[in-house]
């Protein structure tokens, strides 16, 4: 009748106490099965909670959350399969982990109970060690789902934060790249007797390809299209550099004339290649409009293509490095006379590079041939043909580089009306 | 089945993991509860009300089982059953059985209760 000595032992997890005590919910309409059984569990180490039925049991689960529910299945008003039932239907309650108990042992009341809802099974009847076992078992069972339940959430919230922060990020790359499409000119008319229109997708939300077409000076048109290396952010924001460079106010400041060789001479002494071994190519050309006299110098860049209906049409390129490479160098002028209707064309090598699914390049034959063949269209036409027509070599829409296509047409009577005056 | 003895008061004990109050406790609330459980199988029985009879049974099996009480388990195991199958030739018989076998359950346990645990 004495105090059993194992009182000590009463609580196995009492000395873990940075384990929280698992809470074991006990359901049961029969006192004395529940009391008992609730004894035996407290022995184990467990705290319970009782319920004395079914809907009284659903209440604690969605109040107390506990590890492990242990249901009786012969109950008055909801029964322990139907206390399952609700419990998996229940978004919030679902992953709870649920023993059903009962005094049968048949197994097609097993069978039953499990697919209803049940987890496992307790005989009323089962020994110590097997209730020890069960409970452990489905406690592990238990830990693990909360566990997962765990991840899971702590995904949702790290997924929410990234697509939050992405929003934001696209939302800036978006202003950023409104800011640099504002930098590329309107199409039109630049100068009397000029008109001019372009095509621009870069492969990414900034590109790192710009063009410009202004007046330097009383008559002459400045024109011209650089390619920073690389992509995104930091290709347009160099570029962004690089242009504001080629401002007509700058360049009359720091070079002192608009002489395409000179402009890109000077660019060389400031742009030089980046730690990360970034660089540029540029090509500038300076029309002057009485004399349709074309200067035009390039660093590395041979997207210069005149196309002339009666003269003869040619690439306006030569060899030369990039900008940055040798602060040494100094970059020469060449020239070329345009003829009434000739069409000056820059483009981004993006656009002659397009590969076609099998890997092959459209090339810039192709793209002559293209440029050529819309002859007798507008320049407008010409412009988005061109860009179709790469696109369907390319079989899609989205171009692996940034690709830019300017054209300057000299109308009919430019240069006489100049000549005249 | 009277030679087999009215519990396994070892098996019991090991099932309460030797917890004495806690067999006493059970034990006064089941002698408190099995007049009325009896009456409500008497009642189930005369009333031929099967559905009650099966749930009375139930009960009364899964109290007797936490003393491992296998006669009154099986007596009301073999009710519950009979109950279910509707095997209603039997039913009076296995009632009686049902009522000696808790009269003698309760009587072992109010020795427990008054003279305390055998030795």
């Amino acid at each position: 009748m004495a105090e059993p000595a194992h009182r000590i032992v009463d609580d196995p997890l009492a000395g873990k106490a940075a384990k929280p005590m698992p809470v074991i919910l006990l359901v049961d309409d029969d006192e004395i099965t529940r009391i008992s059984m609730a004894g035996r569990l407290k022995r184990l180490g467990y705290r319970v909670i009782e319920a004395g039925d079914g809907v009284a049991g659903l209440a604690a689960i969605r109040a107390q959350r506990p590890d492990l529910v242990i249901l009786d299945w012969m109950m008055p008003g909801l029964d322990g399969p139907s206390v399952c039932e609700a419990i998996r239907a229940d978004g919030e309650l679902r992953s709870s982990q649920v023993v059903l108990m009962t005094a049968h042992d048949k197994p097609e009341q097993i069978a039953e109970g499990l697919s209803r809802g049940a987890d496992d099974f307790l005989s009323k009847a089962a020994s110590k060690q097997e209730v020890l076992a069960r409970v452990q078992a489905s406690l592990r069972s238990s830990a693990l789902v909360r566990e997962i339940e765990r991840t899971r959430d702590d995904l949702d919230r790290s997924h929410r934060l990234l697509s939050a922060k992405q929003t934001e990020l696209e939302s800036e790359l978006q202003s950023a790249a409104d800011f640099v499409r504002a930098q590329l000119p309107l199409p039109g008319m630049p100068a009397p007797g000029v008109s001019m229109q372009w095509a621009y997708q870069p492969s990414l939300a900034l590109g790192g390809d710009l063009f410009q077409v202004s007046v330097w000076g009383s008559e002459t048109l400045g024109l011209y299209i650089l390619d920073a290396s690389g992509h995104g952010v930091a290709a347009a924001l160099r570029a962004v550099a690089l242009m504001t460079f080629l401002r007509e106010d700058n360049l009359a400041k720091v070079v002192g004339s608009f002489d395409p060789g000179a402009i890109i001479t000077e660019a060389n002494h400031r742009f030089p290649l980046t730690q990360d071994g970034e660089y540029f190519t540029l090509w500038v050309g300076r029309l002057h409009l009485p004399s349709r006299t074309l200067s035009y110098a390039a660093a590395g860049h041979s997207g210069a293509f005149l196309h002339s209906l009666q003269g003869v049409s040619q690439w306006l390129s030569s060899a030369s490095l990039p900008l940055g490479f040798d602060p040494t160098i100094s970059f020469d002028s060449a020239t070329a006379q345009l003829l009434p209707r000739d069409r000056l064309y820059l483009l981004s090598d993006g656009i002659y590079e397009a590969p076609s699914p099998t890997g092959e390049l459209w090339g810039r034959d192709r793209l002559q041939a293209t440029l050529e063949s819309h002859r007798a269209h507008t320049l407008a036409h010409s412009i988005g043909d061109t860009m179709t027509t790469a696109r369907q070599w390319l079989k899609g829409d989205i171009f692996p580089d940034d690709v830019a296509l300017l054209g300057v047409e000299v109308l009919d009577g430019t240069a006489p009306a100049k000549e005249k005056s | 089945m009277d030679a087999q003895p009215v519990m396994d008061l070892a098996a019991a004990m090991e099932r309460f993991d030797g917890d004495q109050d806690l067999f006493l406790t059970l034990a006064e609330m089941f002698l408190e509860r099995s007049p009325a459980a009896l009456a409500a199988i008497q009642t189930a029985l005369a009333d031929q009300n099967l559905p009650m009879l099966a749930k009375e049974a139930h009960k009364l099996k899964g109290s007797a089982m936490e003393f491992c009480a296998r006669p009154t388990v099986a007596a009301a195991a073999q009710l519950e059953e009979s109950a279910r199958q509707s095997a209603v030739s039997d039913m009076t018989a296995i009632g009686e059985r049902v009522h000696a076998e808790v009269q003698r359950l309760t009587a072992a346990l109010q020795v427990i209760i008054e003279k305390g645990f055998p030795s």
